[in-house]
């Protein structure tokens, strides 16, 4: 009986760290989207740019720095995770990927 | 040919008739020990499968306690045959002492002519070199002798396992997957229909669903020092605070602590 006093359970499965890779570079053109509009000072557009910065800075940044968090989490862990950690781990990795993506931010750069 | 004079077979008869009551003894005693380690070990099992229910602050499970009783019944039934035998075997030895050719010498011999040969059976099979391909007859008050063999065995040195309070999920753990060695060991000395099989099959089912819940809390501890281990690794990262308080909200919520145990005695 003493020697069974381990848990021994199948490994988290990792998350694909390519999903790093990308949840990065879509904040990363997110924020370069952001500096982008934060250099338009023209009175006609500014006001929708600044409406712009700020959906971009509370729906869309949130979500992809928690998804990049949660996607670290599930490739560092050591330790099997609960399903429902997993589970919401997942959903956040989706959530992000969901977003639209500004990729292409480098373009932006004058 | 010459035949024994009738007095000499009596005496031989007799002789023979000690012999076999002396044997019959000391089956039965051991029996007795063997209900008893049983009885300690369902004793056992039942304290540990309630304090898993009480710490999940749930009711028992409807069928924990019926199966339990069931359990314990035919494990008495059974008892009160063998302690029915033991004292009809005293009267036996006391008869075959001042009157061994009374009419209730004849009576208790018949009584116990299934007994007899059941025990002989079983010595024999039991000197055999593969025993477990030879059937016994199995009669009430006697458990069969493989399951005997593992309670007098294992069965004891495990009793000595479980000794001890128990502090955490990790120490209940190992205390079930004993209770889940001893109950499907002993099963499988069980011959089909046997009527403790029922009862001892319902407690495995049983068993196993909380050692199932108490996996669970030992996973979620661990995964809670985890996520503590890569939430430090992790700080300053923006957006990690959030998520890790979250994840390490919810699975606070789905913990419970462990029961304070209750020792022998105190109450």
């Amino acid at each position: 009986m003493d020697a069974l006093t381990s848990v021994a359970g199948p490994r988290p499965a990792r998350e694909n760290p390519g999903d790093v890779e990308r949840l990065e570079a879509m904040l990363d053109g997110h924020l370069r989207m952001i500096q982008y509009l934060q250099n338009i000072h023209d009175a006609q557009f500014a006001p929708y740019c600044k409406l712009f910065i700020e959906r971009i800075e509370k729906e869309i940044i949130p979500i992809l720095e928690e998804a990049i968090v949660a996607a670290k989490i599930l490739m560092a862990m050591d330790q099997p995770l609960p399903k429902m950690t997993v589970q919401n781990l997942n959903k956040r990795v989706q959530e992000g990927l969901d977003l639209p993506a500004y990729e292409g931010g480098g373009l932006l750069d004058p | 040919m010459t035949s024994l004079p009738t007095r000499e077979v009596a005496c031989l008869t007799l002789e023979t008739l000690n012999e076999a009551c002396g044997l019959l003894n000391d089956t039965l005693e051991r029996g007795e020990h063997q209900f008893s380690y049983l009885c300690r070990l369902v004793e056992l099992l039942e304290t540990d499968l309630l304090m898993v229910d009480q710490a999940g602050e749930k009711e028992p499970e409807a069928v924990l306690l019926p199966t339990l009783e069931l359990l314990r019944g035919v494990i008495q039934q059974q008892t009160s045959v063998l302690l029915e035998h033991k004292a009809r075997l005293k009267q036996l030895m006391g008869e075959l002492s001042v009157r061994p050719e009374g009419a209730l010498v004849d009576a208790l011999m018949l009584y116990f002519s299934r007994l007899f040969a059941a025990t002989k059976d079983t010595a024999w099979i039991e000197q055999q070199e593969e025993p477990e391909h030879y059937t016994e007859r199995l009669v009430d008050g006697m458990l069969p002798s493989q399951s005997i063999r593992f309670l007098s065995g294992e069965g004891q040195l495990m009793l000595g396992k479980f000794t001890g309070s128990t502090t955490s999920w990790l120490d209940m753990k190992a205390r079930l997957e004993g209770h889940q060695y001893w109950i499907s060991e002993l099963f499988s000395t069980l011959p089909p229909g046997h009527g403790l099989a029922q009862p001892l099959l319902l407690m495995m089912q049983a068993t196993e669903r909380r050692s199932q819940r108490v996996e669970d809390q030992i996973l979620y501890q661990r995964a809670l020092v985890e996520l503590e281990r890569i939430g430090e690794s992790m700080s300053g990262v923006r957006g990690s605070d959030r998520v890790f308080s979250l994840e390490k909200l919810r699975l606070k919520g789905l913990m419970v602590s462990f029961p304070e145990s209750i020792m022998e005695g105190s109450e």
